[in-house]
């Protein structure tokens, strides 16, 4: 019984301690009876994989020992909190990726696109692998401490069906409102824009005479005013189209990408004079303004970046749930109560 | 099936949770007569109620500490052998959950 005595050692290996004994003999007596049916069936002593056929019947040594294991099931993140932490990691992943992506496309445009991808990629998986290791032990914790002390128990006693919160009525159309007004904004604005270049008034008002602005300006004019187009152009075509709910949120997405391009590039250029003393100034008054601007502008410019990258992360996750929903809507022209 | 489970699997999974609850029953009413391990995995196969070694023995020793059996080392055919049998307090258990199982029983061939 050679092949017997093998799978006990095995089995035992895995059970706990104290009881390994008495569950190896009783596991080894039940297992002979039923070696010595089966040879008594035959007639004869079991052959060698006879016996292994027994034994496999019973399972892998680490099987049948984690059976024996009294422990209860255990988990790291158990079923209660599984669903948010698998909500809280998707949004993290999403809001990382776009970050990195960003970050990539800002980066591609300064040359060496390759190398730039690569290193946007492993930026991604340095943060990506602490962040979802923090996210696991701070809901691997918060799993413990609530089994510990009953939290779920507690809170479903305490819980009050009147203190949910009421459904969001989001309108089906992109207001009629919205759109004329994001009209006459744009037309404005565009107005503003070409007027600019030719009444620099526009741009430092009374100081007009002693500024003007710096010619790496006149680089970005062009994209800045395609942008003021295709915002005037989303305004017009959702008052047309006003069911076209998600063209809105995907316009500012992708201007805002455009623009954080644009002020990727300014904020990298190594000079950072903005605004110049105009040739018919004279003095060093205005050098001192125009040092006051630039700097005021540079740090215009870094916060108007800063906002717009976080603003980015949560238009894109707007337009995932617009077109998602625009998608299911055309599938299904009735739309639920709840959806 | 849209889930990808096929029809097959979906009965054998149903089949093998409905019967899962109907084991510790038939034990409990098997082990009014003493018995040990591998003779009571042969009286509950001949009684049409097959169950695995890797699921029989475990459930034994879980009955036990749990009160409802009592075991005892025993020489037959000059082997030692571990036999189990019903406790006082298995049988009040086993009482109630027959009970229960026959209001169940009821209950769907009411339905069915």
């Amino acid at each position: 019984m050679e092949l017997l005595d093998r799978y006990l050692r095995a089995v035992k290996f895995f059970l706990p301690r104290r009881q390994q004994d008495d569950i190896l003999r009783e596991l080894s007596e039940n297992i002979l009876s039923q070696m010595e049916d089966k040879a008594a069936e035959l007639g004869r002593p079991l052959n060698e994989s006879e016996q292994g056929a027994i034994l496999k019947q019973h399972g892998h040594p680490f099987l049948v020992a984690s059976r024996f294991r009294n422990t209860p099931v255990q988990y790291l993140i158990g079923p209660v909190v599984f669903p948010f932490y698998w909500f809280v990691l998707k949004i993290l992943f999403w809001i990382g990726l776009g970050v990195c992506a960003l970050n990539s496309v800002a980066l591609l445009s300064g040359g060496e696109p390759v190398r730039q991808l690569l290193h946007g990629l492993l930026g991604f998986a340095n943060v990506a692998l602490p962040v979802f290791g923090w996210v696991t032990f701070v809901f691997a914790a918060h799993d413990f401490f609530q089994a510990k002390f009953r939290l779920v128990d507690k809170l479903n006693q305490r819980w009050d069906p009147r203190s949910l919160p009421a459904i969001a009525t989001t309108p089906r159309k992109v207001r009629r409102s919205q759109s004329i007004f994001g009209l006459i904004a744009g037309t404005v604005y565009i107005a503003w824009l070409l007027a600019a270049p030719y009444h620099p008034y526009l741009i430092f008002g009374p100081a007009a005479r002693a500024l003007r602005l710096a010619p790496e300006w006149h680089r970005f004019y062009l994209p800045v005013v395609v942008l003021a187009i295709a915002g005037l152009a989303q305004a017009a075509i959702t008052l047309v189209r006003p069911e076209w709910t998600w063209l809105p949120p995907v316009t500012r997405l992708v201007s805002n990408v455009a623009v954080l391009v644009i002020l990727r590039s300014i904020l990298k250029a190594n000079s950072y004079d903005f605004v110049l003393v105009a040739d018919s100034a004279n003095g060093a008054r205005y050098e001192i303004v125009a040092h006051i601007a630039n700097i005021a502008i540079l740090c215009t410019l870094a916060s108007v970046a800063l906002g717009l990258s976080i603003a980015l992360m949560i238009q894109a996750w707007q337009c995932l749930k617009e077109i998602r929903q625009w998608i299911r809507r055309r599938g299904n022209p009735l739309p639920s109560r709840i959806s | 099936m849209t889930s990808g489970i096929s029809n097959h699997d979906l009965f054998e999974n149903l089949r093998l949770e409905l019967r899962r609850g109907s084991l510790v029953l038939a034990v409990l009413a098997a082990l009014r007569k003493e018995q040990y391990g591998y003779t009571l995995r042969k009286t509950l196969a001949e009684q049409g109620m097959a169950i695995d070694e890797g699921t029989l023995y475990p459930l034994l020793r879980r009955l036990e500490s749990q009160g409802l059996l009592i075991s005892e080392w025993r020489e037959e055919e000059k082997r030692n052998k571990r036999f189990y049998r019903l406790s006082s307090d298995g049988r009040v258990i086993l009482k109630q959950l027959l009970a229960e199982w026959q209001s169940i029983n009821s209950s769907l061939n009411g339905m069915l």
